[in-house]
This record gives structure tokens, C-alpha cells and sequence, in this order.
């Protein structure tokens, strides 16, 4: 005697069809909500986002700007205005004369200042918490035409774009730039500002956003000065290759000529694990210490040498545009593997 | 007489249809089409024949579909007189003293005409593209 089966064909064919069907839908609940998201914080941050013209030598620049503040502060690329003299925004459909208050071509940050009062503008949100696959929205001006939202999530957090270092870390995305988008806002899931669009690439498929901590950063600055003043020690570094067994190690590679730097004690061949609080395990770390390191302010860099860990302490002066290495730079590659034992030894640097 | 004439008319008639030629008829008509087949192929077209199957064809078997191609024909021919003759003395001709005046706009072209645009974005601007790295070091240094 066989034992009948529990489930007959015929239910099996139903538990099927209703199990597509329950997929079908799901499917459609997703696509619907990720719709519905991107057009709430579309509609939330639209009116806060406007077209800018800037009138740069015998050239007119066009590009997107948003308000940070109700009193008509704007943000934009520094590649929207360039080193123009004048810029005006389209804001309801009226043209305003913005005055630019400053620019930064070091991070790609300019500030704009219109005569308004009750703008709508755009709150910051905590660029230091994004994660890799997090969804973003852009908003900007695509050409002439009407603002329009794109969506991408994030794809890195990159300090280098082929051979070229940013000023800072930089969130890597894939939200399409069409031209004229560019300093547009990149929005997390509740509508706030967390990067601003500054560079394009593989043809506007993917876009670099600097972190909107950063923007504040150079904003203080451009309030403040009327232009960013970004720290320098004078110390040039150099990343251990991969293939060594003690990997993501950043080395003091040259010493620059008449800086903080010369003559404090550091030295070729010193492993920095330190600037301030931060930990240093790669270039980008370096990077961002920098950036972030006040001008006029005392940092210190903390190093191993040989068996002995060394702390200086180094004064921030303002970066120069064109760092002069020192005068017989001697080309240095990362050593051995680092000794067992670190004995701290404080030393600091002649003010 | 008149009735026997009628009768033997008729059945003569009857007779006549149930008729048909001989042998030697089939045979001669075979022996004559092929003969005409052959000149046919051996005579030589008069020179103007093709012409003249031509207007038999235009005018003849289709005088509609003619006079219809031919009006279209010539209303083209019309416009195209008076585009050409008439372009000198036109506002948007090439020449004319008002395209010398209004010279044509810049080479780039506007994705979508901007009627509310200001004087000053009279001209195309370029859109940032921010595919150009500014300042970003090939070293890293701080």
C-alpha cells in the first residue's frame, strides 16, 4: 500500500502562482516606494536650488547653485564661476545679481551671497555617516531646462582619481551630471545636503561629490577671509607598496624648504601613525587630516622611527600655491617591516 | 420558299457550328504562329516607337494618373522657380541687406529656446561639466 502524497499537482500549481504573484507585487511596492522617495525629497529641495549664470573674461558659465540659509547664501562649484566677476541666479524666474563672496579652486567650493531675504534653503546632513551603496539624489540644471532629479547610490569614498590627489576625500557616486548640473546638491534619504556635485566622470555616468563637512570647512574659511586658507607642515609622504608584508603604511618622503617642517627633527624614512586625533593608515587619512588642520593652530604628528616612536609638534601655516621641495629631495622607499618595541619620545618643534 | 430558305438556313447554321477545320489547318497555323514568333524577334523597333508606346500609354490607357503626376511635377518646379529667383529680394535670403544686418546666430545650438531668458543670455553659456581637474596634487603632501 503507498502512502498518498500531501500535496496534489494541483496545489502545487496554486502555491506557485500565488507565490509569483506575491513577488509581482513586492517588486512593485519597491519600485514604488524608491519612486516616491526620490520625488518627496525632489519636491522638498527644488525651490532651494537655482540656475546660475557667471559672466568669467568673454565667456558666459552656467551651472547649479543652492541656498544654505534663508538670507540668500548660495553654494556652488568653483568650476560654475571660475574666476568670474559677476554672477546672477534665476530664482522664480526672476533674475538676481549674486555677489561671490569667494571661491577655492583647491576643493571646488565658491560661496555666492544674493540680496534675499526668505529663501528656501537646504539643511545639512552628516557626511561623516554615509556608507557605501547608500542611496543619493541629485538635483541641478541640466543645460536650459527645467531642475530635474537623478539618482545613484554611492559607489567609494576616493582621496585620488587616476594619478591626481583631491583636496580631501571625496564620495564617489552614481548619479548621472548632465552639463549645467554640475554644483548641484547630492541628498540623502531625508532631504538633507550631504556632498555637493564638483566632477564629472566617464562621460557624466558617475560624478565626485566633496562631503558637505568639508564644504563647511572652506565656507568658514570664505566667511571668515574672503578666501580658503588650507594648512601646511611642509611634509611630503609616500604610500608602502601593497606587496609588502607591512602594507598601508604612509612614509615621510621629503622635507619642503623653509616650513614648519625643516628642521623640527622629522626625518626620510619616518612611518607617520598620527596628525592630531587621527589614526594614519593611508594617504587618505593624511589628506583629510590635513585638510581639516586649522591654519595658526599647533598639530601633532606622530612618528616611528627605527624602534622609538616620536611625536613633533608642528605650527600650521597657510598652504602656498606652488610647494617648493626641498633642494636635493632624495627619492625614499618604504623599509622593512616596523620593530616590536616603541618607546614614546616628545620632541617639539622649534616655533 | 421563304419558310424551306429559313429552316434549311437555320439547320445549315446548326451544321456550321458543330464544324471544324482539318488536319492541315492545325498544322499550317503551328507552321504560321512560329514563323510570326520569329520575325518578331528579327525585325528591327523603329526608332521612335518607345516614344510613341509612351504617349499611347500616358495619354491613351491612363490620361488620369498623367495629369496627376505632371500637376504635382510642376508645382514643385514653380517653388522651386520662385525660392531661386526670388531668394535676392527676401528678408532670409542669403544676400539680402537684412541677413547682413541680423548676421546668423553662433554655430552651438540651444537645446530649447529660453523665451524668458535675460539680454545677456543672449549667447550660448557654457554648461559646467566639472570634468576638469583643478588643483589636485600628483603628490601627496601636507
Amino acid at each position: 500500500m503507498t502512502r498518498p502524497s500531501r500535496f496534489n499537482p494541483l496545489t502545487l500549481t496554486v502555491l506557485l502562482v500565488l507565490l509569483l504573484t506575491a513577488s509581482v507585487r513586492a517588486a512593485d511596492t519597491v519600485m514604488d516606494s524608491l519612486t516616491g522617495e526620490v520625488s518627496r525629497i525632489f519636491n522638498q529641495v527644488a525651490p532651494a536650488v537655482v540656475k546660475i549664470r557667471a559672466a568669467n573674461l568673454d565667456q558666459t558659465l552656467a551651472g547649479t547653485g543652492f541656498f544654505i540659509d534663508n538670507r540668500g547664501t548660495l553654494l556652488t562649484a568653483y568650476d560654475v564661476v571660475q574666476e568670474a566677476t559677476r554672477a546672477n541666479i534665476d530664482y522664480n524666474g526672476t533674475l538676481v545679481e549674486a555677489k561671490i563672496i569667494g571661491r577655492d579652486i583647491r576643493s571646488g567650493v565658491a560661496l555666492l551671497k544674493a540680496d534675499l531675504a526668505d529663501t528656501p534653503f537646504i539643511v545639512s546632513g552628516d557626511s561623516a555617516g554615509l556608507k557605501i551603496a547608500a542611496g543619493l539624489v541629485g538635483v541641478g540644471y541640466a543645460y536650459n531646462l527645467p531642475v530635474s532629479p537623478s539618482f545613484g547610490i554611492i559607489t567609494g569614498f576616493d582621496v585620488r582619481y587616476l594619478n591626481n590627489f583631491f583636496a580631501t576625500t571625496h564620495v564617489r557616486c552614481s548619479v548621472t551630471v548632465s552639463p549645467g548640473q554640475i554644483g548641484g546638491p547630492l541628498l540623502n534619504s531625508n532631504g538633507e545636503v550631504v556632498a555637493m556635485m564638483v566632477f564629472s566622470v566617464d562621460g557624466g555616468r558617475e560624478c565626485y561629490g566633496i562631503p558637505i563637512k568639508s564644504v563647511n570647512r572652506i565656507v568658514a574659511d570664505l566667511r571668515e577671509h574672503g578666501e580658503a586658507r588650507h594648512g601646511w607642515v611642509g611634509v611630503g609622504v609616500v604610500e608602502a607598496n601593497l606587496d609588502q608584508p607591512y602594507a598601508h603604511a604612509v612614509y615621510v618622503s621629503q622635507i619642503y624648504d623653509r616650513t614648519p617642517a625643516a628642521n623640527c627633527g622629522l626625518a626620510q624614512g619616518d612611518q607617520v601613525i598620527a596628525i592630531g586625533d587621527r589614526r594614519i593608515h593611508n594617504p587618505q587619512d593624511i589628506l583629510d587630516a590635513a585638510f581639516f588642520a586649522k591654519v595658526g593652530s599647533t598639530v601633532p604628528v606622530r612618528v616611528i622611527r627605527g624602534d622609538r616612536e616620536l611625536t613633533f609638534n608642528l605650527n600650521i601655516i597657510e598652504r602656498p600655491a606652488l610647494p617648493q621641495p626641498a633642494a636635493t629631495p632624495v627619492p625614499y622607499h618604504p623599509p622593512a617591516p616596523p620593530p616590536a618595541a616603541r618607546q614614546p619620545v616628545q620632541v617639539n618643534a622649534p616655533r | 420558299m421563304d419558310e424551306l430558305d429559313e429552316r434549311k438556313l437555320g439547320k445549315l447554321l446548326r451544321l456550321k457550328k458543330l464544324e471544324t477545320p482539318g488536319k492541315e489547318y492545325f498544322d499550317g497555323f503551328l507552321a504560321e504562329f512560329q514563323r510570326y514568333q520569329r520575325a518578331e524577334v528579327f525585325r528591327r523597333a523603329s526608332r521612335w516607337e518607345p516614344l510613341l508606346m509612351w504617349f499611347r500609354e500616358a495619354f491613351v490607357w491612363a490620361p488620369r494618373r498623367t495629369l496627376a503626376i505632371g500637376g504635382g511635377c510642376a508645382l514643385v518646379a514653380a517653388l522651386v522657380t520662385v525660392g531661386v529667383l526670388g531668394g535676392g529680394s527676401f528678408k532670409g535670403g542669403k544676400n539680402s541687406v537684412a541677413a547682413k544686418a541680423n548676421p546668423a546666430p553662433d554655430a552651438q545650438v540651444r537645446l530649447v529656446s529660453d523665451a524668458g531668458a535675460a539680454a545677456d543670455e543672449q549667447s550660448v553659456p557654457r554648461y559646467s561639466t566639472g570634468r576638469t581637474p583643478l588643483t589636485y596634487d600628483q603628490t601627496i603632501a601636507f
